[in-house]
């Protein structure tokens, strides 16, 4: 492990999903920040940089999907990673078109996939 | 008495009247003798005439007066039967036929009194009924469109209708003069799941009309049931089967989060209780999620939006890593689960992974459960092929399915009677409804073997590209 942590910006409305995700990856030895929506996170990821993005989908005024234009806007490389409760093929196909790097379907993965994901996507 | 004889009578009396008059007269005088001959000769004549007017020449006047009145369609007039003779025979012989046309007339009517009452049942009938009705003949021209019909298609009256017209409003992926056409002249019915006409969706029925009397083909009836409503109903459930069970995921996320955190001893050691309550609640929980996304799965069928992307997989891999998942599970319930594996060099199919793998998982899941009576369930998998299909097997020797059950197993909410007591939480009841159509949308079939008390064997194959 390098000497800093690798950081990962949790993007999610649901405080109480994103909270032992949250405990999970600092256990795992990342360092994590949590945006309530897509606007707050688009404002923090202005100011800092992240290693990877956990983003969710469906969110209040600023969604996922505008949170990845805005991203592709802004050339901002940062890996994303969707989570979603939307398994349909044109979402799936349209995040990808958005520049997103993977995704996983909330209630089908465990903590222990997505922290495995995201290891996987900063190598 | 016959006429002739009546002739012949009246003839041979004045003869003798004659006869009498030359023996009477006294002495022979050959002037005055042929003068009276002659004047004799005379008043027989007239007599003979006068007689032949009163029984031949009046009664056939009487009978054409008659006949002439009956032929102008009065039929009360009789013929007066004075005589014995043929004439009284003709005129009763009339009398008895026109009895005849009389009843005969009666029994018309009354036929015809019946048909038009039950034209008029039927034809309020068609014409009150919600469903339009069209009637074509055999060159498809429009012979009667009743009143649903008429305000489907805008027109006032049947005649203003044409078939150009019905075909061109009619919205569907049949042609349907092409197909009625083809249909009516084949003399087969035809069903039509959903069309539009203008802003509203119909179902169409299409059926030859024969003549009754020579069975022929003579046009064709139209039925249209207006089924906008009806879709608009089942819209309505989708999207609420599909909004409430995207909800429901939320809180399930949630649930599942944190029992992960505590159960991996992440927040602190647990006791061997705890865990043990934990572990199933944990079941539990993933259990409604199973439940969700299969209800999510079947609203989005139902919607026509079962579309996953396809890809070209190694089917035996998905299938070993599946039987391997599976293994505990049998382990616990006490079956022997084996996989047959297949030869190399199996070609790949074009399936989209994560769902197959699902329709198999549940496929071995529920024969392992199905087979778990005593200790002797086997079940077995295995990978065929030939040169078009790639087949996978899972075969069982459990319960079966029962015979009256089989037909109805790939139905939304289905389960076999028999199923409860091996399965008592039960799944969805959406398992093989969502695989049929998950393998359908890949290309695929799937089909099933079985037998009650000898065990089912479930296949599915993909063709190879």
């Amino acid at each position: 492990m390098s000497e800093t942590l690798k950081k990962i910006l949790i993007v999610e409305d649901e405080e109480m999903i994103a909270k032992p995700l949250g405990m999970k990856l600092r256990l795992s030895g990342f360092e994590t920040k949590h945006a309530l929506n897509g606007k707050e996170g688009l404002d923090i990821l202005a100011k800092e940089k992240f290693d990877v993005i956990l983003l969710d989908l469906l969110m209040p005024e600023v969604d996922g999907f505008a949170v990845l234009a805005e991203l592709q806007k802004r050339h901002d490389p940062t890996p994303v990673i969707v989570a979603t409760n939307l398994n349909q093929a044109e979402d799936v196909s349209r995040v990808f078109e958005l520049g997103c790097t993977n995704y996983y379907v909330k209630a089908d993965t465990s903590l222990d996939q997505i922290v495995e994901n995201v290891k996987k996507t900063i190598k | 008495m016959k006429l002739n004889l009546k002739i012949a009578i009246f003839l041979t009396a004045g003869f003798l009247a004659v006869l009498l008059v030359f023996v009477m007269m006294p002495g022979a005088r050959p002037g005055r003798d042929s003068l009276v001959f002659f004047t004799l000769t005379a008043v027989v004549d007239l007599f003979l005439a006068i007689y032949l007017k009163k029984t031949v020449v009046d009664p056939v006047k009487r009978l054409k007066a008659v006949v002439q009145k009956i032929g102008a369609g009065d039929l009360t007039k009789r013929v007066e039967v004075g005589s014995h003779d043929e004439i009284g025979e003709l005129s009763a012989s009339f009398n008895r036929m026109t009895e005849k046309l009389v009843d005969a007339n009666r029994d018309l009517q009354a036929k015809v009194k019946e048909l038009s009452e039950e034209h008029g049942r039927l034809s309020s009938l068609v014409e009150s009924v919600k469903l339009g009705v069209v009637m074509v003949d055999l060159r498809l021209s429009v012979i009667l469109a009743n009143q649903a019909a008429r305000a489907i298609f805008g027109k006032p009256q049947a005649k203003n209708i044409s078939f150009q017209d019905m075909s061109d409003k009619i919205k569907g992926s049949v042609n349907i003069s092409q197909a009625l056409s083809y249909y009516v002249h084949a003399g087969k019915p035809l069903n039509i799941q959903e069309v539009m006409i203008g802003e509203s969706y119909y179902r169409l029925f299409m059926s030859p009309v024969r003549d009754i009397v020579e069975h022929i083909f003579i046009g064709a009836v139209v039925v249209m049931e207006d089924v906008t409503d009806q879709k608009k109903l089942d819209k309505m459930r989708t999207e609420i089967v599909s909004v409430t069970s995207h909800q429901l995921r939320t809180p399930a996320t949630i649930v599942k989060g944190n029992l992960e955190m505590v159960l991996g001893g992440d927040v602190g050691k647990i006791s061997k209780a705890q865990k043990e309550l934990l572990d199933d609640t944990y079941l539990g929980n993933e259990r409604m999620i199973h439940l969700i996304n299969d209800l999510m799965d079947a609203a989005k069928i139902n919607e026509g939006k079962l579309v996953f992307p396809l890809a070209p997989v190694q089917l035996e891999d998905i299938v070993e890593e599946v039987t391997k998942e599976n293994q505990a599970f049998a382990d616990e319930k006490h079956v022997k689960l084996v996989y047959n594996q297949p030869a190399a060099g199996l070609p790949k199919v074009n399936i989209n992974k994560d769902k197959i793998k699902q329709v198999f998982q549940n496929l071995i899941d529920n024969a392992v459960k199905y087979s778990s009576i005593d200790d002797k369930g086997r079940v077995e998998v295995d990978i065929q092929s030939d040169d078009k299909y790639l087949r996978f097997a899972v075969k069982d020797n459990g319960i079966g399915i029962p015979k009256a059950d089989q037909e109805k197993m790939f139905e939304r909410f289905s389960r076999g009677s028999n199923s409860t007591k091996l399965d008592p939480g039960g799944g969805s009841g959406l398992g093989l409804y969502i695989a049929k159509a998950v393998v359908e949308q890949a290309g695929g079939k799937i089909w099933f073997e079985s037998k009650e008390g000898e065990g089912s064997t479930f296949y599915v194959a993909f063709p190879i590209h």
